[in-house]
């Protein structure tokens, strides 16, 4: 009853904050990632909480109470106007990165993504489709999912000595962002040479994105929330709605084709209605993952004392080069669910807030409410430049999607500021030689 | 670049702040000697080092290939994943079984170092040429200054984690073994428990079906002889209603002879036999309606041919006719022209009496036949009810049948799985071989010392001077006055 009681009055905030803070609008901003994924998993925790995992579905609910409340102060305290931040994003012209040194790096990163990936592959030795092909024509479908995701495991544990993590930046991270930039590039300026450009990286994308498994889900997305959060409002490039479904469309395909490859959890047979793979994606999402939540509250986190922010600093470690392997807080998770420590389970924000900050993980989620939707500020207000606001915006996605900070640097959120830095800085180096020939010309004119 | 064509009306030429791709590279060509300056003295820095100061080194590398066990079963001792072997392959107990017999054979010193991340390294690959595609393979790597040595301590480090993985598994064998035995006999009452009940039902299901057949036919039969019943005593109403038709239309015939002969001064013998010869026509059919049954209670085929019987009767009238007509002529003309109408009369009375006699006969034909259309009806409708009682049997029974089966299959797999741990835990007490991982093959002293990534580690070292040359020429640039230059 008190979860019910938490529910309306959560849905009565959510509606102010839409149409308050959000002006109204459905913005693929990070804050509304963040937002819906929180609802969604309120929702399902409170359906599935039992007695000793209710105060855990309070926590949530609180969570993002506290929240909503950070970032409607956000709007008070930035002066935020949707509506006009909006129009004038609307107004800004996005061709100033079509051409010269900024497209330049970001068409050489591009390149170094794809080889990075083509090289990656082909010192794993094999390609998991193909492989998985090769079983699906040898010994049918059951074989062949059983054989793709063990293949897919595989990949991760040889990983291990081909720095999958350092790859996955390139490949899950930098190769549909520069996909995504090229994208826009040529639906702006519309030739053939974009057009091929574009279509060699989309190519090499999708085979990255098939060929390992799963974290491509994430970017694939991230780049559709990107693309649907700024087509609207990127006045040149004049998407259409029919343009905007066909990207949601293929996107939900993909992902229903991949999540009915991996099979549900516990699942060992293909035998599922094709049309619930939406569904089953949805279970994934949300609901899957909020029972397992709960029971890791109710198994463990619940007698845990807090650790004042180590745990979140553990995490973070384990992404630096050079550290002996051991067992992790997601593989003890793991272990305690499945029996098992060989898997991750991870901890959503809730749960790392909670694990971290017991009760004082409240007023920070207010703070969490109030840094997100000052990022959203500073996307639409920072410079209007191709480049930087489709960079930023992926990052916003990465960032709405995080669980936790380690997998937010694992997602890629450092890489996307590193990609922007390196684009900057390349630009900043012809800014320096037009510096050198403009005093080399006032050196020679005739008056210098 | 000259052909692409912005679209839209905000578009405009790019604006002069974005330097362009060229200035870059104007930029880095200008600034080239400190880039590639940076470039090749790391390059050449490095390579000195790893060339001159890193003493040559030797590896070796013994093979563990994680294939499925040659016994397979549920209750095999549980499959580590491959990490787990990397960590077992790293844990105190096989590293010390390792060093305790590389000292006892003189490799190592009692106090000299040996784990893994400095001498020792496990290396997880996929073997693509073994008899498992894809099989994950573990390589233990050894290094040290001394070939041999290095190939000794691979291989005592191999044989140090079979002989571990060898126990564990033994152990687990049978401890599960003795837990399959029972299982098994479980298994297997079941299965036989499932076959009698199978055989049971079988029984059942043709006891069933037989009758439901015999219910079926007895109704059929009951329902065909009510019809039959039915039939005939409607032929029997149609041949009396008939007969008493004929016998009014003789009666009508008589009175016509009887009360207008004498006027017309027929004969009586004469008037009579041609009375008896009118009241036969009216009952005999012009024509004779054949009617075909097609089988019992089938649909009646109808055909009509020319009556031999009417036509020799109205031969005979017409004589009969003629006799008296021709002795009435003689005797004068008034008397045969009375007698003429009276014998038309008579057999215009005759053919209205045919007629209706005729239209009796055949709504007694078509009643008959519509009760044989029904008796039909009645019959198919009863025959589809019976195939769908059988079908409804055959369902119900199939179900049944299909459980039973189903749970027999998963007995039998049952069994099928839990034999080879029967038998796996038996041969474990005095066989080898039932690890998960065994050994690829073996190390051997390597003839040539392993690379020091001397080109790998220069290029990288090439990669950070080139960046420190890029950022000492950006600082030269930089330290110039940015400020217009004085005049």
């Amino acid at each position: 009853m008190i979860l019910f009681i938490v529910g309306t009055c959560l849905a009565i905030l959510l509606a102010v904050h839409h149409l308050w803070v959000a002006g109204g609008r459905l913005v693929f901003g990070p804050e509304t990632i963040f937002l819906v994924l929180a609802a969604g998993t309120y929702v399902a925790s409170a359906l599935s909480a039992t007695p000793r995992s209710e105060p855990y579905a309070l926590y949530i609910g609180a969570g993002i109470a506290a929240y909503l409340l950070g970032t409607m102060a956000s709007k008070v305290a930035l002066r935020f106007d949707h509506r006009r931040e909006l129009s004038r994003f609307r107004q800004a012209s996005w061709t100033d990165d079509l051409h010269g040194a900024r497209m330049a790096a970001v068409a050489a990163l591009a390149a170094l993504a794809a080889a990075v990936t083509v090289a990656y592959f082909a010192a794993l030795g094999f390609y998991v489709p193909l492989a998985a092909l090769e079983t699906l024509l040898e010994k049918g479908p059951q074989e062949m999912m059983l054989r793709y995701n063990e293949l897919r495991s595989l990949t991760s544990s040889a990983g291990r000595y081909l720095g999958l993590g350092y790859v996955s930046q390139f490949k899950d991270c930098l190769l549909p962002l520069t996909t995504l930039l090229l994208f826009f590039r040529w639906r702006l300026v519309r030739n053939r040479s974009s057009l091929v450009a574009f279509g060699l990286l989309l190519i090499v994308s999708l085979a990255a994105a098939i060929g390992t498994g799963a974290r491509f889900g994430v970017a694939l997305i991230g780049a559709s929330l990107v693309f649907l959060g700024l087509a609207p409002y990127m006045h040149p490039l004049r998407f259409t709605r029919r343009q905007i479904v066909i990207v949601c469309a293929a996107a939900m395909v993909l992902l229903s084709a991949l999540t009915l490859m991996m099979g549900a959890r516990g699942q060992k047979t293909l035998d599922v209605p094709v049309l619930w793979a939406p569904y089953q994606i949805v279970e994934r999402v949300f609901v899957l993952p909020s029972q397992q939540r709960l029971l890791v509250y109710e198994k463990f986190l619940a007698d845990e004392p807090p650790r004042w922010g180590r745990g979140a600093i553990a995490e973070l470690s384990q992404i630096l080069p050079g550290r002996p392997p051991e067992l992790t807080l997601t593989n003890r998770l793991h272990e305690l669910l499945f029996g098992g420590p060989h898997g991750n389970v991870s901890l959503d924000p809730w749960g790392s807030l909670w694990y971290d900050f017991r009760w004082f993980g409240i007023p920070l989620a207010g703070v969490l409410g109030f840094l997100m939707n000052a990022y959203y500020v500073w996307l639409l207000r920072g410079p209007k430049s191709l480049t930087r606001v489709v960079t930023v915006a992926y990052a916003g996605v990465l960032l709405g999607m995080a669980t936790d900070l380690h997998v937010l640097v694992l997602f890629g959120f450092v890489t996307c500021f590193l990609f922007l830095g390196v684009v900057r800085a390349v630009e900043w180096l012809g800014r320096l030689q037009r510096l050198h020939e403009e005093r080399a010309g006032r050196l020679l004119s005739p008056g210098g | 670049m000259s052909a692409e064509r912005p679209i839209g009306p905000t578009v405009s030429p790019p604006r002069e702040e974005i330097p362009s791709l060229p200035e870059v590279v104007r930029f880095l060509v200008r600034t080239r000697w400190w880039i590639l300056g940076g470039a090749l003295a790391a390059a050449l820095g490095t390579a000195l080092v790893i060339g001159l100061l890193l003493p040559p080194r030797y590896r070796s590398v013994a093979t563990l290939v994680v294939a499925p066990p040659r016994l397979p079963g549920d209750l095999r001792p549980s499959e580590l994943p491959v990490q787990g072997y990397e960590r077992l392959l790293a844990s105190d107990t096989v590293l010390a079984e390792t060093r305790r017999r590389l000292v006892e054979e003189g490799v190592l010193e009692p106090d000299e170092e040996l784990g893994v991340g400095g001498r020792l390294e496990v290396r997880l690959v996929v073997a693509e040429r073994t008899e498992t595609p894809l099989a994950p393979t573990l390589e233990l790597v050894a290094h040290d200054d001394d070939p041999k040595a290095a190939a000794a301590i691979a291989n005592a480090w191999a044989e140090a984690f079979l002989g571990l993985a060898r126990d564990l598994a033994g152990e687990s064998l049978v401890a599960t073994g003795e837990l399959a035995q029972e299982e098994l006999g479980r298994a297997t009452a079941e299965i036989a428990r499932l076959q009698a009940a199978l055989a049971a039902l079988a029984e059942e299901r043709g006891e069933e079906l037989l009758g439901i057949q015999a219910v079926w036919d007895r109704r059929a039969a009951r329902a065909a002889a009510a019809w039959e019943e039915r039939i005939a005593e409607r032929r029997a109403q149609t041949t009396e209603r008939l007969a008493a038709y004929a016998e009014e239309s003789r009666r009508l015939l008589e009175e016509l002879a009887r009360s207008e002969g004498a006027a017309a001064g027929v004969p009586a013998s004469p008037l009579a036999e041609i009375v008896r010869l009118r009241a036969r026509l009216a009952e005999t059919p012009q024509v004779v309606v054949l009617a075909r049954e097609q089988g019992p209670l089938g649909a009646l085929q109808r055909a009509e041919e020319l009556n031999p019987l009417h036509a020799e009767t109205v031969v005979r009238a017409d004589e009969a006719e003629r006799k008296v007509l021709d002795g009435l002529a003689a005797d004068g003309g008034t008397r045969a022209a009375a007698a003429e109408r009276l014998l038309r009369r008579l057999e215009r009375l005759q053919r209205e009496r045919s007629a209706g006699y005729r239209a009796l006969q055949e709504e007694g034909i078509d009643a008959i036949g519509d009760l044989r259309r029904q008796a039909a009806a009645e019959a198919a409708t009863a025959e589809r009810r019976r195939a769908l009682a059988l079908e409804a049997a055959e369902r119900r029974y199939g179900s049944r049948q299909e459980a039973l089966l189903r749970d027999l299959r998963a007995s039998e797999e049952l069994e099928r799985r839990y034999v080879p741990n029967v038998l796996g835990a038996r041969l474990a007490k005095t066989a080898e071989g039932f690890a998960e991982v065994r050994l690829g093959s073996a190390a051997r002293p390597a003839p040539a010392p392993e690379p020091r990534g001397a080109l790998p580690k220069a290029v990288a070292a090439a990669i950070l001077g080139a960046l420190l040359g890029l950022a000492a020429a950006v600082v030269r640039e930089l330290a110039r006055s940015p400020k217009p230059v004085a005049r």
